[in-house]
């Protein structure tokens, strides 16, 4: 490879280190750096505050609160609970909820400025835990009920019942890149935002809003973003809208880095949440009914927990037909960080609840938990739609099951690790299989839409515009290569822009593992337009009338009359003849939605399937463990690039395990978050990688409603991570919380006899 | 006023500490990249060495053997004076100077960078690995990448990228052109800046003087512990000489206190192999690289790992001060939390580890939430002799149990001159009750550190008797 071509990749860049994040931009003269002042207490009411003192500072310009907003102080996006900054009189709801912002010469002078202001609470008790905002009944909106047929009935009827409760907890995106926006004033007035974002058109409306600007008076841009998870969906919200009021005020360029620690206190993260069930089935493990409520630690305010929560009910039935369901989840308000979007969006924690009742199933009749899910499967003709009603299409799940059963030998493994197991006192091994299914788009039906815009030179080269933004999971390099195969040219010349409002506007979050499913298909749509107007050209130019044309190999051929053009010579010609070469393109998923009473109708688009089995070795005398073999199946579709799908198998299984097995939030009796740093927040290294990891592709389920027959991939691997959880329990012997960390794994062996 | 010479990617650097616009002293070698270089190729994610992402590359010539050494280092905990006399090289260093472009390849072809914020100190780490001509194989590479986080990729493409550069010949690592080292005088360094001063002692005569007239600073070897944020004035007693030998006699090894963690691992391998794992799950090779046995020990702390293997192993802590030099039995050197029996004017000299007797079989452990880069919850270390069937020496001792390292004196008078035995253990443990009482926190619940001291009792016996690899 030469480094001319070399450079063509983004992650050339990146490797290079030539890649500028948020703290790495060059940074106009006189940039003012923000600092965001949070409050000491979990639960207190401001009766007062001074910032004179700060403002007074050395170094410092301004300082921002409550009454100095412009517009309304809100930045709530779905229920309006979310004031941008905590007003004087108000009660602020959790440790680390904004009051008010400083601007400086220097981040020093700010945090020195802000431990000036004088301030006066009055410290309420706060609420911690869902057990007792259940007992209060603090919901931050109605609970979820999620019901088919009669529960009661069949569960008062089903041959065996068995009782249980999960609980999990959360997990901290540690994106490597922190919350951080550059709000830069412009000299006609207005805003350029750069923002390390998943949704510049939300920061782009909160902005406008705040300032009491219009939409077009702010541009927000996102280029090569350090890592989002989830974590920068509704959460990057905040730094934009924190650094746009401080230029606003200062009329100079502000940048707003969130410290690691701040950044850890102050945003939301995975919903921890609490569950308990009654099951009643057959005698073959079959699933009769289940009657189930779970308690979510939504944290202070809504923020996204509304669509989590409808998300992971509309999961709740895992991979599997529920004749009889009723489900309630509880959307509990804490004094904590507002939880949020984290890959996976409530599913995993749905999946983890389904996956114990499972497994509870077989072990109470005594089979092997893989054999119970088998009987359990959606099928393909009868016992197909899930509790919504929606019907379970392209149903591989008991084909993949099958084919990880064969590829990972798991009937001998189960012979072999039982055999290992009598052996051996202090070491054992566990073995658990996994299904996926994840539904595809957002639940809200006006999400599901997308534009984008395609740039053809006269040169021939190609600029391309997307409507999501680029955090790792590869959607500039899928979206070259959706448009290098529609319009047949080399992907070496097609360059992706930096995400912007100002190109593509009223885009939908780059969330739900829709980006490259919305990008592919509106540049798919921009690359039909060009086509369809640049055929008639190019048949002029080859001297027809009329012919079928193929646009391939940086040409554009009519294989019948035995005629081609160059790409270039197209670009060139047309442009020649006042034909326009760019086009934009768009695209929708019209009917998406449901019906809030019922919860009946098509949450989603398509499912992603697959199927996974672990493999896990525990020393129960340190409750530490390794994981000899990953088996893998998860079904693309067709890949639109297959190294980077398999990049997000590998890189969302770890983190899933890093979910069920390593990372605890810990929060002491004041509310405030004792895991703030990576000292004592422990993410997956290199060692965590299981020893063999085996990943294969379905083969041979082509995705008909999606661009180019791909399926979506960020989220979805994240559930064959529960595989290593089960695992654990396997080997443990019993059900286990989630971290199932070495203090839950270890078994004092000290007295047995 | 001394100034401060080093090379950064080829180029001579010279800062003058009194400048109005030089960084200050305290200045982190990734603070000075980023601001004053305005090279952001180094990316700050933690900040407290507990990522990578922040990874450089420091070369210097070893006196010795007048050879070219590169070394990895977290530069967001990395101290700017260190890099007096030295070659530092970052992802930007032309590749005559550092050689990455086949890794960088080796990176693309796998898809091994995501989001790409640790990519560039994932590349270093592997050149190291290159550069130190390690095995090519999943475990060792392993070790090597185990100071570098990433959350994005699930470490898989990396490690296949480079167990992909193996006999790969573009790989010039190792060959590149000599780099340039500044001249600097073999005598005491000191960098001044206001009322601040970092002081380079490169004997024990310099320290003591450096002591007498600063009296404030503090002795600081690797910063990678209680100074990390310390700001004030500085005694960095890294090249003290005398604290960097390493004698062994027939009655054993002694280690000089400025000894690294990796220099430590590598004179140990040959005498105590039992001690590889438990050394190599210390922080990571970046921190290994500057964190110092002696300020393992000196720092006190009730987890600093060392002390459990110093106590098992009923090491000598000698220590030194212009009144002379004392041996102190590791025993008595912790005195309390973080407080040890160092006076006002001593410092750690070295650490001696007597050869085992016969017979005697060594065992050590940590436990934490991660294998590596993770503060232990329990560490254990312990020395049993057999003789027959019969213990007749014990020592078991652990970290995380108490306000000090300690070792569990009831547990080990139980076992003495009884059969080494799998129940005889078991027994032993109940006694743990009365050696320690752990606290709760963050890094486990009291419960569980108890839980885990016991079962370490088991682990001990059943390694002696070969039922547990260990591992």
């Amino acid at each position: 490879m030469t480094e001319d071509k070399f450079i063509q990749y983004r992650e050339a860049a990146h490797l290079a280190g030539q890649t500028r994040y948020l703290p790495d931009l060059e940074l106009y003269e006189g940039t003012l750096r923000g600092y965001a002042v949070s409050s000491p207490y979990a639960h207190a009411r401001l009766i007062e505050m001074d910032t004179s003192g700060a403002l007074a500072f050395p170094g410092v310009v301004a300082v921002v609160t409550a009454n100095d907003i412009p517009g309304p102080n809100t930045m709530a996006p779905i229920i309006d609970d979310e004031p941008c900054l905590l007003p004087v009189g108000g009660v602020c709801s959790y440790m680390g909820h904004v009051v008010c912002l400083v601007a400086a010469d220097s981040l020093e002078n700010a945090k020195k400025a802000a431990a000036l202001i004088q301030w006066k609470w009055e410290v309420l008790p706060p609420v911690l835990s869902v057990e007792k905002s259940m007992d209060n009944k603090d919901f931050l909106f109605e609970p979820l009920h999620l019901i088919r047929g009669n529960t009661r009935e069949a569960m008062e009827k089903a041959p065996f019942r068995e009782k249980g409760s999960l609980q999990a907890g959360g997990q901290e995106h540690y994106y490597f890149e922190p919350q951080s926006a550059y709000a830069v004033p412009r000299h006609q007035g207005g805003f350029f935002i750069r923002a390390s974002t998943q949704s510049p058109s939300d920061n782009q409306r909160f902005a406008a809003s705040l300032l009491r600007l219009k939409a077009s008076d702010i541009e927000v841009q996102a280029g090569c973003i350090g890592g989002g998870f989830g974590g920068k969906q509704s959460q990057a919200n905040w730094a934009v809208a924190w650094s746009s009021l401080l230029a606003w005020k200062t009329n100079k360029p502000v940048l707003m880095m969130m410290e690691r620690d701040q950044d850890f206190r102050i945003t939301g993260k995975r919903h921890p949440f609490k569950a308990s069930w009654e099951v009643g089935f057959d005698h073959l493990g079959k699933i009769l009914a289940i009657d189930l409520s779970v308690a979510f630690d939504c944290g202070w305010c809504t923020d996204v927990s509304y669509a989590v929560l409808h998300h992971s009910l509309f999961h709740i039935d895992g991979a599997y037909f529920i004749p009889h369901l009723n489900a309630i989840y509880y959307p509990c308000k804490t004094n904590k960080p507002s939880n949020t979007a984290f890959r996976g969006f409530g599913v995993p924690q749905a999946f983890s609840i389904i996956e114990s009742i499972v497994t509870q199933i077989a072990r109470a009749l005594g089979k092997d938990p893989a054999v119970v899910r088998w009987q359990n499967y959606y099928g393909i003709k009868k016992n197909n739609t899930t509790p919504c009603n929606m019907l379970v299409e392209n149903n591989i799940l008991r084909a993949a099951h099958r084919q990880i059963l064969e590829k990972s030998g798991y009937n001998g493994l189960r012979r072999q690790i039982k055999a290992f197991n009598r052996k051996h006192i202090s070491v054992k091994r566990g073995l658990a299989l996994v299904p996926g299914k994840f539904g595809i788009s957002f639940n809200e039906s006006f999400f599901n839409q997308a534009g984008a815009l395609v740039n053809i030179y006269r040169d021939g080269s190609l600029l391309i515009h997307v409507p999501g933004t680029e955090m790792g999971q590869g959607l500039y390099d899928k979206s070259r290569t959706v448009v290098s195969r529609e319009l047949g040219v080399s992907i070496e010349r097609i360059r992706v822009c930096d995400t912007s409002t100002a190109v593509i506007p009223n885009t939908t979050s780059t969330a739900a593992s829709t980006g490259s499913d919305f990008a592919g298909s509106a540049l798919k749509d921009a690359c039909d337009k060009l086509k369809k107007r640049l055929n008639p050209i190019a048949l002029e130019m080859m001297g027809l009338d009329k012919g079928w044309l193929e646009w391939k190999n940086n040409a554009i051929a009519c294989k019948e009359a035995g005629k081609s053009i160059s790409f270039n010579q197209l670009a060139l010609h047309a442009y020649m003849v006042l034909e326009s070469l760019s086009e934009k393109g768009f695209y929708k998923r019209e009917g998406i939605g449901f019906e809030l009473e019922t919860m009946e109708g098509r949450p989603y688009w398509y499912y992603v399937m697959g199927c996974a089995v672990t493999m896990v070795e525990l020393n129960l005398l340190t409750g530490e463990f390794r994981i000899p073999d990953v088996w893998i199946l998860h079904d693309c579709g067709v890949p639109i690039d297959q190294g980077i799908d398999l990049g997000q198998i590998h890189g969302a299984f770890i983190q899933g395990m890093g979910w069920c097995t390593m990372e605890k939030l810990i929060t002491d009796e004041k509310g405030q978050l004792l895991t703030n740093s990576l000292d004592n927040y422990k993410i997956p290294g290199i060692w965590e990688l299981p020893e063999n990891f085996h990943i294969d592709l379905f083969q041979g389920n082509p995705e008909p409603r999606n661009v180019q027959n791909s399926r979506a991939i960020g989220e979805p691997p994240l559930i064959y991570a529960l595989s290593v959880w089960l695992a654990l329990c396997d080997a443990r012997g019993k059900m286990l919380s989630i971290p199932a960390t070495s203090e839950e794994l270890i078994k004092p062996l000290y007295d047995e006899k | 006023m001394e100034l401060l010479r080093f090379y950064l990617n080829g180029k001579p650097r010279e800062i003058d500490f009194s400048h109005r616009d030089s960084p200050p002293l305290s200045c982190s070698v990734l603070q000075y990249l980023r601001q004053y270089e305005k090279l952001t190729g180094t990316k700050q994610v933690c900040g407290a060495g507990d990522c990578g992402a922040c990874t450089v590359i420091v070369a210097h010539k070893d006196e010795a053997t007048g050879l070219e050494k590169r070394c990895s280092a977290d530069s967001c905990i990395m101290r700017l004076p260190r890099l007096h006399g030295k070659h530092l090289l970052t992802i930007e260093a032309p590749e005559r100077f550092l050689d990455t472009l086949p890794i960088r390849e080796a990176f693309l072809r796998e898809r091994a960078s995501q989001c790409g914020v640790c990519s560039p100190g994932m590349v270093l780490s592997s050149y190291i690995h290159m550069n130190n001509h390690l095995p090519m194989n999943q475990d060792q590479i392993r070790r090597s990448l185990s100071g570098n986080l990433c959350r994005c990729t699930g470490y898989q493409s990396i490690l296949d990228a480079v167990i992909s550069l193996d006999r790969n010949p573009d790989l010039k690592s190792g060959r590149e052109d000599p780099l340039d080292f500044p001249q600097v005088e073999k005598r005491m360094h000191a960098f001044v800046q206001g009322d601040n001063v970092y002081l380079l002692p490169l004997t024990l005569e310099d320290l003591y003087v450096a002591r007498k007239k600063y009296p404030a600073a503090r002795i600081a070897s690797g910063f990678t512990g209680s100074c990390m944020d310390y700001k004030g004035p500085v005694i960095d007693i890294s090249r003290v000489y005398e604290l960097l030998q390493v004698h062994v006699s027939d009655s054993g090894i002694s280690l000089g206190a400025g000894c690294s963690f990796e220099t430590m691992k590598m004179q140990m391998a040959q005498y105590f192999p039992y001690m590889i794992p438990y050394l190599d799950s210390f922080a990571s090779l970046q921190v290994r690289n500057q964190a110092s046995l002696g300020g393992n020990i000196a720092d006190g702390s009730p987890v600093g790992d060392t002390m459990p293997l110093c106590l098992a192993h009923d090491a000598v802590c000698v220590v030194c001060g212009p009144r002379g030099t004392r041996r102190i039995k590791a025993s008595h050197f912790t005195t309390g939390y973080r407080k040890v029996a160092l006076r006002a004017d001593e410092v750690l000299l070295a650490v001696e580890f007597p050869f085992p007797e016969k017979g005697t079989y060594y065992f050590a452990h940590k436990q934490a939430r991660r294998k590596n880069m993770d503060i232990s919850s329990v560490s254990f270390a312990a020395s049993v002799r057999v003789e027959g069937k019969t213990c007749t020496s014990v020592r078991l001792a652990y970290g995380g149990m108490a306000a000090v390292p300690a070792r569990a004196l009831h547990a080990e008078r139980f076992l003495k001159g009884k059969m080494f035995s799998q129940a005889n253990c078991q027994k032993a443990s109940a006694w743990l009750e009365k050696d320690f009482s752990p606290i709760s926190d963050v890094r486990g619940s009291a419960s569980y550190r108890m839980d885990v001291a016991k079962n370490m009792l088991i682990f001990l016996y059943e390694s002696y008797n070969g039922e547990h690899d260990g591992r």
